[in-house]
């Protein structure tokens, strides 16, 4: 189903096809929230204050209809920003590109989907969790799954046709019965890196260079953190574990040996001849476990570094991913700033993760 | 109030009966007091306590939702995975009862956590897991303030109860048995000079027709000496007939 073939833009013909929207997304690029609006933001003592400051950068008057603020509404809103922008890109989208936006909203799709699992599992009306999706994970054919009473019904009649059923295919059925919702939920997502890993390479050029390199490194995190976080579930035998690591990645070749690690001391151990990795772990031993010293914020720091360099460049569709990407932790620090300022925390409000 | 009293027949016999019951009252009174006074000390060092307690569950309330915000942050909405991940109570809670002075008052506590799930393998596992321990220490506390709290208005009631029991007995039940003693006292001291009287009198009586058969008598020794002054002038008098 991929469109092979006319795949490769060279330098040469980028801008024929994609260059309206690459210039779209770098203009976005540029309104991304800097240091000084962080900055500013931080020092608000309401939301009132925060509304008044974002008034001022492009995010604009996106709170302007909201007569109560909340940190969700905020959130909501940006995100709804970002989603409006997206669908105005994939809409002007020729192909590749069309199919490459495509596979940035899958991942989302995939929780949306996994959502309403759950909820027909637990026997939940499945209307309510609909509004509840990820607004970049709809897809037409999402409305027919709340039709399903079962999961079985679920994938036999919807995913398979859906643009997700390639995830769903690698999966055995017995997973689904077998194991708990975030289990399958890695599983499908080590399937999506895996494919879209694929797909990328088909791209090749310079978007594969970039992609293939912020893919692997996503591979590598959801490895790292999946051992961690799962050291000693008995749920989680060595093999299932090793199910859950995506096939791609610098972690590729001791996959094996993470699998079998049951604390820390072995993770290093074995992560010995990777520095990169090695470094983010051991800072996670000496700093204090809040802020961000933490591993997680280390990696998103680390992959917030990666999208900056990919928007660096030119003539290639890593900038889409890292662009949507960006915006998200945007949004995530957004969230972060307005919490630590309901909550009057101020004092951990620098935990966000700077941008630009 | 004071003028109320059992209703009763005078009796030496109800006299007895009332005063065991006076004896009887006064020794439940004095020990309600005890008991109130037991209940009270109990109640402000529970209140106290509740104070503390509620005060301390502010703060880690704030941990609490703080930590939430982090998990947010990292793992995004976690929501869906923590409703699934959901079986059966992870957390039970049991209840003992503890005594004071005869009034239960109900504890709580809690009964083995659950905590593995795989909530976040993926992404935020740790703060997830670090949101659920702040988030179970609020639950302890939660646990630890309901059972506080149930106590302090078992033993609101008990108190109050109890302080009804005291003051009943002390403003009513014993004045009233007071009264009853003290009417069949009165009664009683009635009686007994109405007794006197009666004995009085018919000791007046008696005296009076003494004095008259007396009277009489001498008349008739006079008489009769009269007459024995002629004929037989010596002769015994006769004694005065017994009444």
């Amino acid at each position: 189903i991929f469109f092979r073939g006319l795949m490769s833009r060279s330098l040469l013909t980028f801008n024929i096809h994609d260059g309206m929207q690459e210039a779209s997304v770098h203009g976005y690029k540029n309104g991304i929230l800097r240091t000084e609006d962080y900055t500013n933001i931080a020092q608000c003592d309401s939301l009132e204050d925060m509304k008044l400051h974002l008034a001022g950068t492009d995010f604009g008057n996106f709170l302007q209809n909201e007569s109560v603020l909340s940190s969700k509404v905020i959130t909501e809103r940006a995100l709804d920003r970002l989603v409006n922008e997206f669908i105005e890109l994939r809409a002007g989208a020729d192909q590749p590109l069309a199919q490459f936006l495509d596979f940035i909203t899958y991942e989302y799709m995939i929780a949306n989907v996994l959502k309403l699992i759950s909820g027909a599992r637990s026997g939940r009306e499945t209307l309510d969790l609909l509004y509840k999706c990820h607004p970049l994970g709809l897809f037409e054919g999402i409305g027919a799954l709340t039709a399903a009473t079962s999961p079985d019904d679920m994938y036999d009649v919807v995913l398979i046709d859906s643009p997700l059923g390639p995830f769903f295919q690698r999966t055995e059925k017995k997973d689904f019965d077998e194991f708990s919702m975030e289990y399958i939920r890695s599983l499908l997502c080590k399937n999506y890196y895996e494919h879209f890993y694929d797909f990328c390479r088909d791209l090749g050029g310079e978007t594969w260079e970039v992609m293939g390199e912020i893919l692997e490194f996503e591979a590598d995190r959801s490895v790292i953190t999946l051992t961690r976080n799962t050291y000693g579930v008995k749920e989680l035998q060595k093999e299932d574990r090793r199910k859950l690591f995506p096939g791609i990645g610098k972690l590729l070749d001791i996959h094996e040996d993470l699998a079998g690690c049951d604390d820390d001391d072995a993770l290093r151990e074995k992560l010995r001849n990777f520095p990169e990795f090695l470094d983010m772990i051991e800072g996670e031993r000496t700093g204090d476990d809040a802020g961000l010293s933490n591993l997680e914020n280390r990696f998103m720091l680390r992959a917030a570094q990666m999208h900056k360099d990919s928007l660096a460049r030119q003539f290639h569709y890593g900038i889409f991913y890292s662009w949507v990407k960006l915006r998200e932790l945007e949004v995530n620090n957004l969230m972060w700033i307005s919490e630590c300022i309901v909550q009057n925390m101020k004092h951990r409000i620098q935990e966000y993760i700077p941008i630009y | 109030m004071s003028a109320a009293r059992f209703p009763c027949l005078p009796s030496r016999m109800t006299l007895q009966q009332f005063k065991n019951r006076l004896r009887g009252a006064s020794k439940g009174h004095s020990l309600l007091k005890k008991k109130a006074d037991a209940l009270i000390i109990r109640f402000r060092k529970i209140l106290r306590e509740l104070k503390d307690v509620k005060e301390l569950m502010i703060q880690e309330m704030k941990k609490a939702s703080f930590s939430l915000a982090q998990a947010k942050f990292v793992a995004g909405d976690i929501s869906m995975s923590v409703v699934e991940s959901v079986k059966n109570a992870a957390v039970k809670a049991k209840i003992r009862h503890d005594n004071v002075a005869g009034v239960r008052l109900p504890v709580f506590r809690l009964m083995e956590f659950q905590t593995e799930d795989m909530a976040g393998i993926g992404k935020g596992g740790e703060q997830i897991r670090s949101a659920r321990e702040s988030f179970q220490k609020v639950l302890e506390m939660m646990v630890k303030i309901a059972s506080l709290q149930t106590s302090f208005t078992t033993l609101d009631t008990a108190i109050k109860v109890t302080n009804r029991r005291v003051n009943a007995l002390e403003k009513v039940v014993i004045p009233k048995i007071e009264n009853t003693i003290a009417y069949i006292l009165s009664e009683l001291d009635e009686l007994e000079r109405e007794e006197f009287f009666r004995l009085k009198k018919v000791q007046g009586v008696k005296r009076k027709a003494l004095e008259r058969d007396l009277a009489l008598l001498r008349l008739q020794r006079a008489e009769e000496e009269k007459q024995a002054g002629q004929a037989v002038p010596k002769r015994a008098a006769p004694t005065a007939p017994d009444m």
